[in-house]
């Protein structure tokens, strides 16, 4: 069991983080709690773009991070992007304490759709599992069913399941219990 | 009057303080002053005459008859094969160059010839293209026509070695056509090859090009993560989920850094090694 502080970053919809922290202490046995501390999108907004920063978010995340033990989900509703990407649903540190989703480009009406609360949730799920696999070390994974494997949009964030793949688990247990 | 970063001002082409518009020069339209410094990927007149009329550059008795442009024949249209990988726009049935030089076989085995979609996102916004002068012998180990772009300069190769036959007359004056229709308007070149089977085998193509392009934006992606992680030290190696490659990439670091990766991708300095490091052929 690890420590995670699930942090909402700029007001995103509450239900979305206490989904979270609920299916993240079973799925990946961690120990989660909501903690709300204030985050500054302001200097991460890229009018231009109209879109945030995500790496500027990351690094006050991180010093946020610093200052504990646990590891910290950020989770925002802003849309978000790096420099040479058109968006992304997350970002994290690899190896390290500080991860970030999303939910912006998550929902079934941002792509036209009818609303599917089930379906964005899982897509929540998945895009929190994948950022914080990334905090224990793992990179993007070749199967395309490893909840690792890198989605360039949201119907290859549907293609893979919510767990990891035989080999990415076996990585992430060494990993938070020591080789076998 | 500011001049714009694409365009030649030559004491013709200017009325007082103003710049003639290259509609207005070439003929098209009876007058017309650019007030925009020849900024024409921005202009409203330009798009709207670009997307249907003629090139300035093809009207022949206009100042820019120097260019050597000859109107572009039907074989120059987008493609309809147009796939995405990753963000990048790949045509199936185009022949690649590892240095992103696209070429198409037209009647007679003549090859059209372009910088590739990958090729113009990692330079960005194009402002001036020399091309070599038809009659001049070209070949792909060689530089033969050169791009300025926001952080330099880049001497790209022929895909095939040959002679010139064409060249794109209406790119010299709007060199950003590279951006806006790689492998359409954006053409360069048209060579007549020395041996086409040979120069082919050497090429990628199909399934072959399409994993080579994978790796190549896999590998770019990896240097530009790279670099972007030097600007935030206090963040470090991170990963990311989501996304394709934007549309410009040359803001994405330090530029002499950035420099260096556009010459490991695209120049031909950097010989047969590809930027993914997989070897053609």
């Amino acid at each position: 069991m690890f420590e995670l502080d699930v942090v909402p970053v700029g007001n995103p919809d509450r239900t979305v983080v206490e989904f979270l922290c609920l299916s993240l202490r079973e799925s990946l046995r961690a120990k989660c709690r909501i903690r709300d501390v204030p985050v500054d999108l302001s200097d991460a907004y890229h009018p231009a773009r109209q879109q945030y920063n995500s790496t500027q978010i990351l690094g006050q995340l991180a010093k946020i991070a610093d200052r504990s033990d646990a590891k910290i989900l950020g989770v925002t509703g802003v849309d978000l992007f790096i420099p040479i990407l058109t968006f992304v649903f997350g970002e994290a540190q690899l190896g390290r304490r500080a991860a970030l989703i999303s939910v912006y480009r998550l929902r079934q009406p941002f792509y036209g759709l009818p609303e599917d609360t089930g379906l964005f949730y899982e897509r929540c799920e998945k895009e929190a599992v994948h950022e914080l696999g990334h905090l224990f070390g793992l990179v993007h994974c070749r199967n395309f069913e490893c909840v690792m494997h890198y989605s360039n949009s949201v119907d290859q964030v549907d293609l893979k399941s919510t767990v990891f793949c035989e080999e990415c688990a076996g990585f992430l247990k060494e990993q938070r219990d020591g080789p076998a | 009057m500011k001049i714009g970063p694409n365009m030649r001002a030559t004491p013709d082409d200017t009325t007082g303080d103003f710049l003639r518009c290259v509609w207005m020069l070439a003929g098209v339209v009876d007058y017309k002053l650019c007030d925009r410094g020849y900024d024409c990927e921005h202009c409203p007149l330009d798009s709207a005459l670009g997307e249907t009329g003629p090139s300035p550059a093809h009207k022949g008795e206009s100042g820019f008859s120097s260019f050597g442009g000859r109107p572009a024949p039907a074989t120059a249209e987008r493609p309809k094969d147009l796939f995405d990988i990753q963000g990048c726009r790949w045509v199936g049935t185009l022949f690649y160059h590892p240095r992103h030089i696209w070429a198409r076989i037209e009647e007679g085995g003549r090859v059209r010839m372009g910088l590739d979609d990958f090729g113009q996102k990692l330079v960005g916004r194009i402002y001036s293209v020399r091309l070599s002068q038809p009659g001049r012998e070209v070949t792909e180990a060689s530089g033969c026509w050169k791009a300025a772009h926001r952080i330099g300069e880049i001497l790209l190769p022929a895909p095939v070695a040959g002679v010139v036959e064409e060249i794109n007359g209406r790119l010299l004056q709007l060199p950003s056509l590279i951006n806006r229709d790689p492998y359409g308007r954006g053409w360069a070149m048209v060579i007549r090859p020395r041996n086409l089977v040979a120069a082919l085998k050497r090429l990628y193509y199909g399934q072959r090009s399409e994993r080579w392009l994978a790796k190549e934006i896999e590998a770019l992606r990896r240097e530009l993560r790279s670099v972007a992680e030097e600007l935030r030290p206090d963040v470090g190696a991170t990963l990311q989920d989501g996304g394709r490659l934007a549309e410009d990439l040359t803001g994405a670091g330090d530029v002499a850094k950035l420099r260096g990766i556009v010459n490991r991708f695209l120049s031909v300095s950097n010989g047969d090694q590809t930027g993914s490091g997989e070897e053609p052929g």
